[in-house]
């Protein structure tokens, strides 16, 4: 199927409008009306941010992420984060904290502190910031926001932490349970053994392929 | 944008099969074909600039559309995701580095009178008539007028998109596996020709069936027929038929990568068109779009998964004025303003506008029906640009 090829085709088209797309952004179609922001550094978040409020925003994350109940198992992690986790020093496993959130002008953290939602003591407020949802911190790869609160689906997975009373974390329980179901019968099928016929089942019900 | 009646290539079959596009029949008249170039289009740089301007816009915002339902469960659970993959899509989108998307189409209705461009939907993960863009409509344009140009940039781009993705680090592995949509000629084509572009790009490529897929026990990860360890696997199988497969439990843990990423499960869906509303209500790329019909008259009804105009509903004036059947009738819906398409000799042509990467790429006509609705066997007719 090779075929030669010109280098490029309407070049000079791709330059002018590139450059058109880049000074003039056409009205209503740039900014979302609740605008928020996710940053994977400090740097990247100043740019349209201020610088200190970019670097606190950022030490908060950090502080809430170091503080909070890692994962018991590797696997568990894994359900909870989608990312490559990493042992603690306490045995526990986590997934590295990916950046944070900037809610308008307030920082809001992607790792949540479950000690924020304590009411038997004090909140620190330094990892509890007072923000727009709630006054609560939040890691990227675990927290979403929800009805003015953010939940964490994932932490029913958390060594000592008893599940969060919503119907997405029952969700992931069972998820997590049924993972859980799976390793233990690969396990007891034996290394090495391999399963196949897991995939494509689906396209049965449909035909005419997959294209769109 | 002008349509041409034009003499079609004597041995444009020949041609096409040189190139493995071997699956435009779909009758046994001479017609019944999925490439037509006894017709084609032409439009001005103007024009050009506009469609690629929208198509630029438009992804920009379907990303920030993305960025903002993940953090919305309640918005997850209307895009119909299922809720052992959520984490997968939100995981995906938050690690986009090692998640990169690799390339999607809109079809866009393009007024020729106003140079108005709206977009109808986005297909973002498995688009097809990739194929007829990169190849077949540009060996129609050198083999019939060489001297004219095209907004096609298609097989460059791709091949610069594995390239790049490949030299940045973000694929997990030089050695690609695809697989097609099973018992698709169409599919098979497609992954064959992404297998050539990521040869061409220095990249190793295997292609493999969906059901040879192999779970190994041992630490949960997916192997080849050779039992060897799948790293990056690019489908042309439909991310929300993948998550009925049962092998989708282990798809968060196993490691491996895809193309497209999980994250593709919200935009290669409808239910971003009154989601991108809501966002964007003041954007005249968007038409208006919701999730009940409440106080429409004219409007198109598409299930939030449907492929190939399946299960569309047109509705004009209260009435129901043109439907398709489908596979997909058990899906939500959700509803979108009609937008009247150009009649040219009496065609309704729909503009398909690809993005590779975050880069537009070119453009593929397609001829609807007398109903405007395109379908698997709308034809595709190729262009150029005037001047």
């Amino acid at each position: 199927m090779s075929a030669p090829r010109r280098s490029w085709r309407s070049q000079q088209v791709l330059l002018s409008s590139l450059a058109f797309a880049a000074t003039v952004p056409l009205a209503g179609c740039g900014k979302p009306k609740a605008p928020e922001a996710i940053y994977e550094t400090p740097e990247a978040c100043a740019i349209n941010n201020d610088d200190g409020q970019c670097e606190s925003a950022y030490l908060a994350a950090q502080r809430s992420w170091s503080r909070l109940p890692g994962y018991q198992t590797d696997m568990d992690c894994k359900l909870g984060t989608g990312g490559n986790c990493a042992r603690r020093p306490d045995g526990s496993f986590e997934a590295p904290m990916v950046g944070f959130l900037m809610a308008g002008q307030r920082p809001v953290t992607y790792q949540r502190n479950r000690d924020c939602d304590r009411t038997d003591q004090p909140r620190d407020p330094n990892s509890c910031p007072s923000t727009s949802v709630g006054g609560h911190g939040f890691g990227v790869s675990h927290a979403y926001y929800a009805n003015g609160a953010y939940l964490r689906p994932s932490d029913s997975l958390r060594t000592g932490l008893a599940t969060v009373s919503s119907e997405t974390s029952i969700h992931t329980t069972r998820v997590a349970a049924q993972a859980r179901a799976d390793a233990e019968a690969r396990a007891s099928a034996g290394r090495g053994a391999v399963s196949r016929g897991g995939f494509g089942e689906s396209a049965a019900g449909h035909g005419g392929g997959g294209g769109e | 944008m002008k349509r041409h009646r034009i003499e079609a290539r004597s041995n444009w079959r020949e041609q096409a099969d040189v190139f493995g596009y071997d699956y435009h029949q779909f009758g046994p008249n001479e017609t019944d074909a999925a490439w037509r170039e006894t017709a084609c289009y032409s439009f001005t740089a103007d024009e050009v600039e506009r469609l690629h301007a929208a198509t630029q816009t438009l992804h920009g915002m379907c990303l920030q559309m993305v960025d903002h339902v993940v953090w919305h469960p309640e918005l997850m659970a209307r895009f119909g995701i299922p809720a052992h993959l959520t984490q997968l899509v939100r995981g995906s989108w938050l690690h986009q580095h090692h998640n990169p998307h690799f390339l999607g189409r809109f079809d866009l209705a393009f007024a020729p009178e106003t140079g108005a461009v709206k977009m109808l939907e986005y297909n973002a993960d498995t688009p097809t008539t990739t194929i007829e863009t990169a190849v077949m409509q540009w060996q129609w344009l050198q083999a019939t007028a060489p001297e004219r140009d095209q907004f096609n940039s298609l097989h460059e781009e791709l091949i610069e998109r594995f390239r790049s993705l490949a030299a940045a680090g973000r694929l997990r592995s030089s050695r690609l596996h695809l697989a097609p949509c099973p018992d698709s000629l169409e599919d098979y084509r497609h992954c064959e020709y992404y297998a050539e572009l990521a040869a061409q790009a220095g990249l190793e490529a295997q292609l493999i069936e969906f059901k040879d897929i192999g779970l190994r026990h041992e630490d949960g990860r997916f192997v080849d027929n050779d039992d060897q360890v799948i790293e990056v696997l690019m489908k042309t199988y439909p991310w929300e038929m993948l998550a009925k497969d049962r092998f989708s439990h282990a798809l968060p843990a196993s490691g491996m990568q895809t193309l497209e990423p999980a994250w593709k499960l919200l935009l290669s869906n409808k239910a971003i068109l009154p989601t991108l509303w809501e966002m964007f209500p003041d954007c005249p790329y968007l038409l208006r779009a919701q999730w009940t019909p409440d106080g429409m008259t004219d409007f198109v009804s598409k299930p939030i998964f449907s492929r190939e105009g399946q299960n569309i509903t047109v509705v004009r004036d209260g009435g129901i004025a043109a439907a398709t059947e489908g596979t997909y009738g058990d899906y939500p819906l959700v509803y979108q303003d009609y937008v009247d398409l150009p009649v040219m000799d009496g065609c309704r042509p729909v503009i398909g506008s690809w993005v590779v990467g975050d880069t537009p790429a070119g453009i593929l006509v397609r001829e609807g029906l007398s109903d405007g609705i395109i379908v698997d066997r709308s034809a595709c007719v190729p262009h150029f640009i005037e001047g």
